[in-house]
């Protein structure tokens, strides 16, 4: 229910983890999803922006003091200014229903830059940690993000 | 401080108790506080794996390293196989460092009982003792509330040191905040060894919760 509700949050559209889409990657039997979403309109040249999500489920909550960190790929088709970006102070955090000192749902922007107008991919692997009582999960997800970007 | 770790949330399902837990943190500022830098250690007697039975006591006079444990936590796994864990209670041993692991987890919990332990030695090549604490009654005593949690004990016996290993929260020591990786326990061990005041004396532990049976 409560990840339910946090996935309402975030409008994710669940996919299998082997296909790269714009969206989020929910692993079957995994207690998250998380997602990588664009935001606003792709410019080449321009600073541009895209979204990573993570939603627990199943009673989990995301470890509020694990370094959430996005490391871009080498394939990726964008520039970041570094390769890895470090997203825990970035995190707008939605607490779980009825234990507000927990978060059941997070995300925060990534900022890069498209190089060239046409089709261009965002990739990179999401680590991050999700809990409950009884265990901790370290986690490392490879997203990725098709997008087009139009001439400046 | 309140160093409990993401999962180590402590519920109960009876509303009077949870009104009770609230009130004796107010009061005590953590469910347990455990000793505090500068304090005396408190003795304890627990069983290895072997079925042997050590004494904090029996190390009088030295300086100790309790170091919380459980193999079945991903962040344990991530010190002892790519972050500042990795071999470093053997090295300490070689400057004379009596270096102990305690798995407070109850029967039954994640990485508790002595097989399990006993791979965990395996895999992570260790030397050290792993003493069992399945009552929690150390464990408690001491405020270890995170698994990897650390406390020095210097050579007069009293706390000089509690928290993280390092300032690298994944456990891999790869996001060491300010950039650099700092071993808090190796830097305190270092002072200590040069006779010097220990600097940072204590840091938000991280890692997985202590699987208490409660």
């Amino acid at each position: 229910m409560r990840a339910a509700l946090a996935l309402g949050l975030f409008a994710a559209v669940s996919c299998s983890k082997e296909q790269p889409a714009s969206a989020a990657v929910a692993v079957k039997s995994a207690p998250y999803q998380v997602g990588l979403s664009a935001k606003g309109a792709y410019v080449a040249g321009e600073p541009a922006s895209a979204v990573v999500s993570i939603v627990a489920r199943d009673g989990f909550h995301v470890n509020p003091d694990y370094p959430v960190k996005f490391t871009a790929s080498n394939e990726a088709t964008v520039r970041f200014a570094t390769p890895s970006v470090s997203l825990l102070d970035s995190l707008e955090r939605v607490p779980c229903e009825g234990h507000a000192d927990e978060t059941c749902s997070a995300r925060a922007p990534i900022s890069f830059s498209v190089g060239e107008a046409g089709a261009a991919s965002v990739a990179g692997t999401l680590a991050f940690s999700v809990c409950n009582a009884d265990q901790c999960l370290i986690e490392k997800v490879p997203l990725s993000l098709q997008l087009t970007a139009a001439a400046k | 401080m309140f160093a409990v770790g993401s999962e180590s949330r402590i519920r109960y399902a009876c509303p009077m108790k949870n009104m009770i837990l609230a009130a004796l943190m107010v009061v005590s500022g953590s469910a347990f506080a455990g000793v505090e830098v500068g304090a005396s250690a408190p003795d304890f007697s627990l069983n290895d794996l072997e079925g042997k039975t050590v004494k904090l006591s029996d190390f009088k006079g030295k300086t100790v390293v309790l170091e919380w444990f459980n193999p079945g936590c991903p962040y344990v796994k991530a010190s002892h196989t790519k972050g500042s864990l990795v071999d470093t209670a053997k090295k300490q041993a070689a400057k004379g460092v009596v270096w102990l692991s305690i798995n407070s987890g109850a029967e039954g919990k994640q990485g508790a009982g002595v097989e399990k332990n006993k791979e965990g030695v395996k895999t992570f090549a260790m030397t050290n003792p792993v003493l069992l604490d399945e009552k929690g009654t150390v464990g408690k005593a001491y405020g270890a509330t995170n698994t990897p949690h650390l406390f020095i004990i210097n050579k007069e016996g009293k706390v000089a040191y509690r928290g993280a290993p390092d300032n690298s929260p994944d456990g891999e020591g790869a996001s060491p905040a300010g950039g650099t990786l700092v071993s808090y326990v190796d830097t305190a061990l270092a002072e200590l060894a040069a006779g010097k005041p220990v600097k940072v004396t204590e840091s938000k532990a991280y890692g997985c919760g202590v699987k208490y049976a409660n």
